[in-house]
Parts: C-alpha cells; sequence; structure tokens
C-alpha cells in the first residue's frame, strides 16, 4: 500500500473518523499501531528490522542519562549509535554502490563482484528513517533534547506513517512535544489537512505524473533527441520532481493534521530562489536543516578550531573552511539520494555553485548597488541564474549514469529537431503550470495577511479535485522520492 | 465548517452526476475524430472485413483499397498506442453483434512486452465503460478496482476531454469518416536523423521478453475470431528499419497459434518498403503512398489466398 493507492486514502478516513472517537491517552497508541500496520503492509520483516533499530537508539539514550553528561563514554556511545545506523543505511542500500566502485578502483575480485551483484531490498524510508535517528541521539547527546523514555513514543516518532516514507525528517522535540498534548478536533486544521492532501495530488498526478509521460520518453533515448528537446525535457524534469516531491510533502503534512499533528514546512516555491543558499532554505528544507546542523556546522566547527591560520597558501582560513565544509554537505546530500555516481556528481555540481556563489558574494553586492533603482531586474535576474544552475544540476541527476550523461552532451549537436510528445500532454502541462505559477506567484508576492475566503478556498480545492479526476495520470507509479 | 465541508462533498457528487450527462452527450455527438472511430468500432461496424492493430494499423492500411481488391465492405478500427487489450475489446463488442468475414491484424511486436502498461493504455475505451458491458472485464484485468472508479463519471472521462473537442476544433486530424477509420501519414519526414538511428531505438524497444500473459491473450484474440469461423491475417507491417529481433519474437508467436482460418505475412523486411524513406511519414509508419501501396499488396495476398482455399475446398 503506497501513500498515492485508493486503498490507502479508505484506510486513512476510516482511521482518522475512529481517531476522533476515541479517548485522548490512547490516541498516540493508535497512531503506532497505524504506523507498524503500514510499514508491516509493504514487508512486515522489515518491520522487525526497523524496531530493532529503534530499540538500539533507545537503549544508547537511555545511557546517556546514566552516564555522565558529554563525557567521554557518552561520546562513544554516541559515535556507536552513528555508526550503526549509517552502517544500516550502508549494508542496504550502498552495498552493490561499493563494490561497483571498489572493483573499477581496484579491479575485479571475487568479493568486489559478490558485492557489486547483490540484489536487495532496501526497507521503505530507511533514509529518512536513518536520518531521524541520529538527528534524535544527537539532539539528546547535545542536551537540546531530553530523552524520551516511553519506547511507544519514540517508534512513533520514528516510524509515523505519514512521513517515514519520503518525509518531512521533522526534529524529535517537535513531534514528541505534541504526542503529550492532548488532542482537540479542530475542523479548521483538518479542512487545511485535506485542502493539503488534494493540492499534493493535483500536483502530482495532474502535473508531475503528466510531465513525467514526456521526461521518459526522452529519457529512455536521449541520445537520439536535439538539444532543444534535450534542454526542454530538464526544464520539465526540474519541474516533475519538484511537484512530485512537494505533492508527497502536502500529502504527508496533510495527513499529520487530520490526525491534529504539525510537520514542518519541507518547499517553500523554491525556484523563485534569488540565490543558491536560499535555495537550499526552500528546497527540501527539513533535509537542508538536517544537513545543516548535523554535517555542515560541526564540521565548519571542528575545521575552524584546527585552522589556526588567517590563510594557507594564499587562500583565506575561512574560504577553506567553508569550501570544504560545502563540498563534503553536497556531497553526502548527493550520496544520500542514492547509489549512483549521476548523484553524487549532482550533489558536487550544486556544492560548486555554492562555493562559487561565496567567492562572488562581493561582486553580487555591488550589482545588487547598482541596480538598486532596478530591484525588479535584479531579482529576475538573480532567479533566472539560480532557476539555470540548478536545471544544469538536475540534468545530470535525471540520467540513468554519467557515461549516459556526457555521451548527450557530446552528441547535443548531432540531431536537429523537437520532440513534441503527444499534443494532449503538452496542452495540459502548460495549462497546469500556468494555474501553479499564479498560485505560486501570488503566494510569493502578496501579502501574507490576505487569505481567501472560504468560499473562495473551497471553490478552488473543489476545482483542482475536478482536475484530479479529469486530467490525472492514475497509472504512473510510485512518488520519486520514495525510491530513496 | 462541518456544515460547508458537507454542503463541498455535495456539491462534488452534483458535479460529477451531472458532467456524466453533458460529457456523454459529446461523445454521442462525436462524428469525427478517435472518439467517433472508437464508437463505430464498437458499436456500429457491419463491415465483411475489419482491421484491427495500433497505429500501424491505423495508418498502414487503406480500407477503400481492400474493397475496391476484394468486392467487400471493409473497416479500420486502429488506435495508436494500443496493444492486445485493446484488440480484446474491439473483439468482443464486435462478435457480440455480428461476425465479420475477414480480419486483418497488424501484429506489433513491440507491444508485447508490458502487460500492465498495455492495460492501462486500454482505458482509451472508459468513457465507452456504461454503453459496453463486454469490455468492462477486460478493462479491469490488471485493476480489480476500476469498477469502483467508474462510479465517477469525471474518473471515466479521465484524459479525454482533449480528444472529445479536438474533432470539433480541427476536423479530419485523425482521418475522416470518409476515409473508414484510416489516419493517413500526413507528413513526409525530411528529417534524416530519426530514419539513422531507428534500426537502435526498434531493437531497444524489441529488448523485452514476450510477456506471458500478453502471449496468451494474443492466443485468445485469434482464436475468439477463428472459432466464429473468421479468417484471420496476421501482418507485419514494414517499418523503415529492419530488426534482428523479429523473427525471434515471431516464431515464439507461431508456436500458439491455431492451424485453420489463419494466415500470416511478414513484410518486416520487404525491401518495397524497408529503407525507402519516400514511402514513410516516420520510422513506423508509412506515408499516404506508402499504406496506399502496401494496402494493395496485401489485398492481392488475402485476395490469392481467398481463391486457393475456395480452389481447395471445390
Amino acid at each position: 500500500m503506497t501513500i498515492k493507492s485508493i486503498d490507502f486514502l479508505i484506510c486513512l478516513i476510516l482511521a482518522v473518523g475512529l481517531y476522533w472517537v476515541i479517548p485522548d491517552r490512547f490516541k498516540w497508541k493508535y497512531l503506532l499501531l497505524l504506523s507498524l500496520m503500514f510499514y508491516a503492509s509493504v514487508k512486515v520483516e522489515y518491520l522487525f528490522l526497523m524496531l530493532a533499530f529503534v530499540l538500539i537508539d533507545y537503549f544508547i539514550s537511555i545511557r546517556f542519562c546514566l552516564v555522565k553528561h558529554k563525557s567521554s563514554q557518552t561520546k562513544r556511545l554516541l559515535w556507536l549509535c552513528i555508526i550503526i545506523n549509517i552502517l544500516g543505511l550502508l549494508a542496504f542500500k550502498y552495498l552493490s554502490f561499493l563494490g561497483n566502485f571498489l572493483s573499477l578502483v581496484f579491479g575485479e575480485l571475487p568479493i568486489f563482484i559478490k558485492t557489486r551483484d547483490l540484489q536487495i531490498i532496501i526497507p521503505l524510508g530507511i533514509s529518512f528513517f536513518v536520518f531521524k535517528k541520529i538527528s534524535y541521539v544527537v539532539d539528546v547527546y547535545r542536551g537540546v533534547l531530553p530523552v524520551e523514555k516511553n519506547f511507544g513514543k519514540l517508534a512513533l516518532y520514528f516510524l509515523f506513517f505519514p512521513s517515514i516514507t519520503a518525509g518531512p525528517i521533522n526534529k524529535a522535540k517537535d513531534f514528541l512535544g505534541q504526542i503529550n498534548e492532548p488532542k482537540i478536533m479542530d475542523y479548521g486544521q483538518i479542512s487545511d489537512g485535506v485542502a493539503l492532501i488534494v493540492l499534493g495530488f493535483f500536483k502530482k498526478v495532474v502535473i508531475a505524473d503528466r510531465i513525467s509521460l514526456y521526461v521518459s520518453a526522452v529519457r529512455d533515448n536521449m541520445v537520439y533527441h536535439s538539444a532543444l528537446t534535450v534542454v526542454f525535457s530538464t526544464f520539465l524534469f526540474a519541474i516533475q520532481i519538484y511537484c512530485d516531491f512537494s505533492a508527497y510533502s502536502d500529502i504527508a503534512i496533510g495527513c499529520a493534521k487530520l490526525f491534529g499533528f504539525e510537520l514542518p514546512e519541507n518547499f517553500r516555491r523554491p525556484y523563485f530562489a534569488k540565490t543558491m543558499s536560499e535555495f537550499w532554505r526552500r528546497w527540501h528544507i527539513s533535509l537542508s536543516e538536517w544537513l545543516r546542523d548535523y554535517i555542515f556546522l560541526p564540521l565548519s566547527f571542528s575545521l575552524n578550531r584546527r585552522l589556526k591560520q588567517e590563510a594557507y597558501f594564499f587562500v583565506k582560513s575561512e574560504m577553506i573552511i567553508y569550501f570544504l565544509a560545502t563540498m563534503t554537505t553536497m556531497l553526502a546530500c548527493g550520496l544520500w539520494h542514492g547509489p549512483k555516481m549521476t548523484f553524487v556528481f549532482w550533489g558536487a555540481l550544486l556544492g560548486f555553485f555554492l562555493v562559487m556563489e561565496h567567492l562572488i558574494r562581493k561582486v553580487r553586492r555591488r550589482v545588487r548597488k547598482l541596480l538598486r533603482h532596478r530591484k525588479g531586474i535584479f531579482t529576475f535576474i538573480s532567479v533566472f541564474v539560480v532557476f539555470i544552475c540548478i536545471n544544469i544540476a538536475w540534468f545530470f541527476f535525471n540520467t540513468t549514469s554519467l557515461q549516459q550523461a556526457f555521451t548527450v552532451i557530446t552528441h547535443l549537436s548531432a540531431h536537429s529537431g523537437f520532440y513534441y510528445g503527444e499534443t494532449e500532454s503538452l496542452l495540459y502541462i502548460t495549462l497546469f503550470l500556468l494555474v501553479l505559477l499564479v498560485t505560486e506567484f501570488k503566494e510569493e508576492y502578496r501579502s501574507s495577511k490576505r487569505h481567501f475566503s472560504v468560499d473562495m478556498n473551497a471553490l478552488y480545492y473543489g476545482f483542482l479535485f475536478v482536475c484530479i479526476l479529469l486530467f490525472g495520470v492514475f497509472d504512473q507509479g510510485q512518488f520519486i522520492y520514495e525510491k530513496f | 465548517m462541518l456544515k460547508k465541508t458537507i454542503i463541498v462533498v455535495f456539491c462534488l457528487l452534483v458535479f460529477d452526476f451531472l458532467s456524466g450527462f453533458v460529457l456523454d452527450y459529446i461523445l454521442e455527438k462525436q462524428s469525427d475524430g478517435r472518439y467517433f472511430k472508437a464508437k463505430y468500432s464498437l458499436g456500429h461496424t457491419t463491415e465483411d472485413i475489419i482491421i484491427i492493430g495500433s497505429s500501424r494499423a491505423e495508418q498502414n492500411f487503406v480500407p477503400e483499397v481492400f474493397e475496391k481488391e476484394l468486392k467487400m465492405s471493409c473497416w479500420n478500427t486502429g488506435r495508436g498506442g494500443q496493444s492486445i487489450p485493446f484488440l480484446l475489446c474491439i473483439q468482443a463488442a464486435i462478435l457480440k453483434r455480428y461476425t465479420p468475414k475477414i480480419v486483418i491484424i497488424n501484429i506489433d511486436l513491440d507491444g508485447l512486452s508490458n502487460r500492465r502498461s498495455m492495460y492501462e493504455r486500454a482505458g482509451f475505451l472508459k468513457p465507452f465503460w456504461n454503453k459496453h458491458s463486454e469490455i468492462r472485464s477486460i478493462l479491469s484485468t490488471e485493476n480489480k478496482r476500476l469498477p469502483f472508479y467508474m462510479l465517477s463519471n469525471m474518473y471515466r472521462y479521465n484524459s479525454s476531454l482533449y480528444y472529445l473537442l479536438r474533432p470539433f476544433l480541427f476536423p479530419g486530424i485523425d482521418g475522416f469518416p470518409y476515409q473508414k477509420g484510416w489516419k493517413p501519414g500526413r507528413m513526409r519526414k525530411k528529417d534524416t536523423s530519426l530514419f539513422k538511428d531507428s534500426s537502435e531505438i526498434k531493437n531497444s524497444l524489441y529488448g523485452g521478453l514476450i510477456n506471458a500473459h500478453l502471449k496468451s491473450d494474443f492466443k485468445k484474440l485469434i482464436e475468439g475470431f477463428t472459432n466464429n469461423g473468421t479468417d484471420v491475417f496476421l501482418v507485419i507491417s514494414p517499418d523503415f528499419s529492419m530488426s534482428k529481433k523479429t523473427n525471434d519474437i515471431l516464431c515464439s508467436l507461431k508456436e500458439i497459434l491455431p492451424k485453420k482460418h489463419i494466415n500470416m505475412y511478414d513484410y518486416s523486411e520487404d525491401p518495397n518498403f524497408c529503407g525507402n524513406q519516400e514511402l514513410y511519414k516516420d520510422s513506423f509508419h508509412l506515408n499516404e503512398e506508402g499504406a496506399i501501396l502496401f494496402s494493395k499488396k496485401v489485398a492481392l495476398e488475402i485476395k490469392k489466398s481467398l481463391i486457393s482455399s475456395v480452389k481447395i475446398e471445390r
């Protein structure tokens, strides 16, 4: 059962109905049961595995209470926990990638070939699950979060079914606090939840899945397509992945609202970003914050302590620290997405853009000053440049291998013409992208105090629902980020 | 708030119900376009010769040529992007009403690998769900919840609005009614690059194994006609490029074919067509000129076969 299936929706309606009837003290246990059943419906064996992982974090975090705070013992326990989590992730997701890499570097030794050829089924949402566990145990270690002594509540945080598959990666301190709050049925929150679910489905089945018909047709034979087709397909892929992923987040956040829980916003109109760093404050916000809090900042502080001189080889320490921390973080980000060199390259490219932006920040400030009376033009140029950079990175993300990517680049001038695909699809894509663009433009630039009236909202979401039924593509596969 | 929610849900249900009337009316009024052709193929054919298949059938076979050569009425039910499930629906609807004398099936070898995808594509016929009960079990083969979804009129017309409205704006774009289901390939492709790479594309399309279920569906399709005494002619149209895998796929299919009432004509390596860019609209479909020539060739072969079978009977 996936979050997009009719089975899930029917179960959700029944589950929500029962949830608001049972006494408050049983609600979180009921949610835990639902989450366990949801996970078991995918693969029951992996449910036990995930619970075992939760148990490890539980016991280690309990141990933090019994030992002196931030002592060497707790530090060792912390690293043990992190290593176990990462090893678990590596074992399920990256073993064959590792085998492939090692056999490329060291030759085709039998052990590397065996590792490369392993066919392991990745547990659902393991990447998000592991990141949540690491953030929990680190926050407990840092003293930011009190340890959760109730195993069930901790399991609920890690396995909460709306967000287990593809996030958002919510912080334990936000979620655990909500478990303990009394739940009062708020029709406003529930209707917001329903609205978000409708919006999510609209973005997914009407826009993202429609676009994927074109994008996958081009991807399958990218080498034979013209430069114009490849560029257009990459642009559409940028829209597709945004709609697909933000749709999942909308549905997850909407489902959580139905049960009286608030999950953090995960996307904030990322393609309106004026800088690369701003893009990362708008795109997959929960992941960006996780990377910032648990890789970028600790690494920066650590390097700052070690690099005592002002400059090394004529390069300022500050720049070296920024470069190393950024590239490490972005490489980790790329690798987190999956065991493919294209993802690693995507991460490296985005890291490169961030570093370049940091390098030219003074130039950018000067240009902004020059255009201070033409703020609109400056904003437009900034947004456009960032969008182009992101699309360059998406091109690699969308290819099946680096080899294909570079073959396509070297063969771009070999073909002419343009692949139109189905006229019907292009028409629908254009129409609904306009709807989305107008909505997002209004959200981005209008006053936040002005909202639609309840009737206008009902009309708007009713319109989206009709579009889902009339124009949705229901036969497509899973959400893109479900694979991560 | 609860009251408003109930009102919204009620309005949506009413809108769904009313939209069914409007969309059914538009479907009924179709006098052109792919939904007109589907409507005619399912509910109105009486022709002696029926051509079935995907876009190659739709564009490569000219009914007028068959009528002239074989002195029998002819209708082309071909529909682009479709495969065995769609053909089974057409067969079920036709055989419910009458038995055609001859059925020409254009075999598309690249549509035999992914069963689920082919059944999803047959969803093109969802608007006919209410009127043609014989297609329901076929359409729900891979999706048992489909009957539940089809309670919604808007879902029934999912992804069809554009094609329902298009003929009113662009008549004849899928072929005019007088062309009896044939869709002429009007463009003559001048861009050589697609032709250059078409053999690699073709080999990649034929890369998958034949789906065992589709193979048995194919057998069911053939036997559905032959058991009713219809003469079945299986034709493989010539693409611009040849594929090395055609033979393998054909041998695999030949094993399951019945012995009686069936003939197979393989033009996949016909030198009169393959490689001759002048006769092609694109790598996989003949243009008007190519279609007429090809139809004449097939019609003459069918004529010879019919004559020889009459001689044998005597």
